[in-house]
C-alpha cells in the first residue's frame, strides 16, 4: 500500500467510513465495533453468505461490478476498501 | 362467515395472562401428538423440553416421508427453509400451550430476521432452543437457534473453521401474537 | 409461458410443494406476478381434529412464505433462462428480513404474490415484494435471498454457506468429483 502524504486527508478516513458503515450494517455490529483489520470471519462470525451481502451493498452503492474472485480477498475493511479503490478507482 | 374470518384473529377482548402455571422444569421430553388443531404442512416437532417458561427446546428427525419433501426436490431431499421456521413455531406453541391456565394460542406476526447456514437432510435430527420474551400488547418475542445433529459420522466436520459453524441450521428472531383460543367473532 | 407446465420446466420443485400456479404477469429481471390457489384438498390440511372454529384452516404461513419464495426464484430462473444461461445445483432458502403478516388466506382464496428482484450477485437473488389475498395485503417480504448451492457439496456436507470467505463455491460442472 502506497503511504501518500494525505493519508489522514477526507478522501480516505471518508471512504474508509462510508465502507465501516456499510460493512457493519450486513455484520449487524455497530460501526465503532468495526476495526480495519479485523477479520470478519474469526472477529465477526461473518460467514460466505454475509461476504456476497457486502459484495451487493458495495455493487449498489458505488455502481460498479466486483467480480467473485474478489470475495476471497475482501477479508478485513482495510482489505475492502484496497479492492472497492481499485475497482471505482478511487484517487485517494 | 368468511366476512368475519379474513382478517387475521383478533383478540375478542383484552387478553389478561396470569401467572404461568408451569411450575417445575420438565426432565422429560415431552411428544408431541399426531394430530394437528390447526392446518401446519407437518408435524414439524417430534418431541420438547420445557426449561422455564421463556425457555425450550425441541427436537425434529427429518424422515423421507414427511408431508411435502418428495417434491423438495425429486432428486435430493432438503428440509426446506420454511419448515425450520414452522419447526419453531411449533416449538414456540408447544410452550405457550402449556405455561398458560386459559387456552391461548399464537400467530406468527413477523420473521425479523432468519438465516439459514447448514442445509438439514434427511436422516438429521433438528435440535431447537427459544428463547421466548414477553412484550407488552399481548405479544412474543423469540430467538431461535437451531443445529443439526448429523446421521453419521463425519471426519471433515473438524476442519479448521468449519467445525464450529458447519453444525448451525439456523438462526431466527420471530414475532407472535397471543390470542384466547376459544376467541369467536 | 405462463401455464403451469412451463412453471414446472424452470422450477425444481414438485407435488405436493410446487406452490405456483400461473404466472400473470413477468418483466424479466425485474419483477413478477403470480398466483396460487389455497385449497383445502392440500396435505397441511390432512390430519387434523374436528373443529367447528374456521380459523383453524388459516393456509399455514410457512407456506404463504414457500409460495413466495418460490415465486420469487421463478423470476430469477426464467430471466437467465431468457439470456440462454442455466444454474446447476440446488435452490436454497438462504435468509430473509422484516417478513411481516397482515391477514391469513382460507380454502377458496387465491394468493397473489408479487416479486422483484433487487439484486443478482453470481448465484445469489435479493428479492423483496407481497403477498395480496382478495387485493389486501397479506404478507410484506423486506428482503429474502435466495441461492443456488452445488448438490455434491451439499452430499460432502460442507455447508452451502461455509464460514470460510476463500470456500464460496464457485459454478463448476457435477463432473469435477
Amino acid at each position: 500500500m502506497t503511504v501518500t502524504a494525505d493519508i489522514t486527508g477526507t478522501g480516505r478516513a471518508a471512504h474508509l467510513d462510508e465502507l465501516r458503515e456499510l460493512i457493519a450494517e450486513v455484520l449487524e455490529i455497530e460501526p465503532e465495533e468495526l476495526t480495519e483489520t479485523g477479520s470478519f470471519v474469526e472477529e465477526y462470525e461473518a460467514d460466505s453468505l454475509r461476504a456476497i451481502e457486502i459484495l451487493a451493498r458495495i455493487e449498489k452503492k458505488y455502481r460498479v461490478e466486483v467480480p467473485q474472485e474478489d470475495l476471497a480477498k475482501m477479508e478485513n475493511l482495510l482489505a475492502v476498501y484496497e479492492t472497492v479503490k481499485a475497482r471505482v478507482g478511487w484517487t485517494d | 362467515m368468511n366476512g368475519a374470518l379474513h382478517k387475521s384473529m383478533a383478540p375478542a377482548a383484552a387478553l389478561v395472562l396470569d401467572e404461568p402455571v408451569l411450575t417445575t422444569s420438565a426432565t422429560a421430553p415431552s411428544p408431541v401428538p399426531s394430530t394437528a388443531h390447526r392446518a401446519a404442512p407437518l408435524k414439524a416437532i417430534d418431541e420438547y423440553r420445557i426449561l422455564s417458561a421463556h425457555e425450550i427446546t425441541a427436537e425434529k428427525l427429518v424422515r423421507a416421508d414427511d408431508p411435502y419433501l418428495e417434491g423438495h426436490y425429486p432428486d435430493f431431499t432438503i428440509y426446506p427453509g420454511v419448515f425450520v421456521i414452522e419447526s419453531v413455531t411449533q416449538t414456540v406453541h408447544a410452550l405457550v400451550e402449556q405455561t398458560w391456565e386459559s387456552r391461548i394460542e399464537i400467530e406468527l406476526t413477523a420473521i425479523k430476521s432468519v438465516r439459514f447456514t447448514s442445509p438439514v437432510l434427511v436422516g438429521d435430527t433438528l435440535r431447537i432452543r427459544c428463547l421466548c420474551t414477553y412484550v407488552e400488547d399481548n405479544r412474543l418475542t423469540v430467538k431461535a437457534d437451531c443445529h443439526i445433529d448429523r446421521n453419521e459420522l463425519d471426519p471433515d466436520l473438524d476442519d479448521a473453521g468449519a467445525g464450529a459453524a458447519s453444525d448451525r441450521a439456523a438462526r431466527m428472531t420471530l414475532e407472535f401474537r397471543l390470542v384466547r383460543a376459544d376467541a369467536h367473532e | 409461458m405462463s401455464d403451469h407446465a412451463h412453471i414446472r420446466s424452470v422450477l425444481p420443485h414438485r407435488h405436493p410443494i410446487l406452490l405456483v400456479d400461473q404466472i400473470e404477469e413477468i418483466e424479466h429481471f425485474d419483477h413478477i406476478v403470480t398466483v396460487k390457489a389455497v385449497t383445502g384438498s392440500e396435505p397441511c390440511y390432512a390430519g387434523m381434529a374436528e373443529t367447528t372454529d374456521p380459523r383453524r384452516f388459516a393456509y399455514p404461513r410457512s407456506l404463504m412464505v414457500e409460495s413466495f419464495g418460490q415465486s420469487g426464484a421463478l423470476l430469477w430462473l426464467e430471466s437467465i433462462r431468457r439470456e440462454g444461461r442455466e444454474l446447476t445445483g440446488s435452490l436454497i432458502f438462504a435468509a430473509a428480513k422484516n417478513v411481516t403478516f397482515h391477514r391469513a388466506a382460507y380454502p377458496g382464496d387465491t394468493l397473489r404474490h408479487v416479486a422483484h428482484i433487487e439484486q443478482i450477485v453470481g448465484d445469489n437473488a435479493f428479492l423483496r415484494g407481497q403477498t395480496l389475498v382478495d387485493g389486501e395485503l397479506a404478507a410484506d417480504y423486506g428482503s429474502v435471498i435466495a441461492v443456488v448451492r452445488q448438490t455434491e457439496s451439499l452430499d460432502g456436507r460442507q455447508a452451502p454457506v461455509a464460514s470460510q470467505l476463500a470456500a464460496i463455491p464457485r459454478q463448476h460442472t457435477m463432473e469435477e468429483q
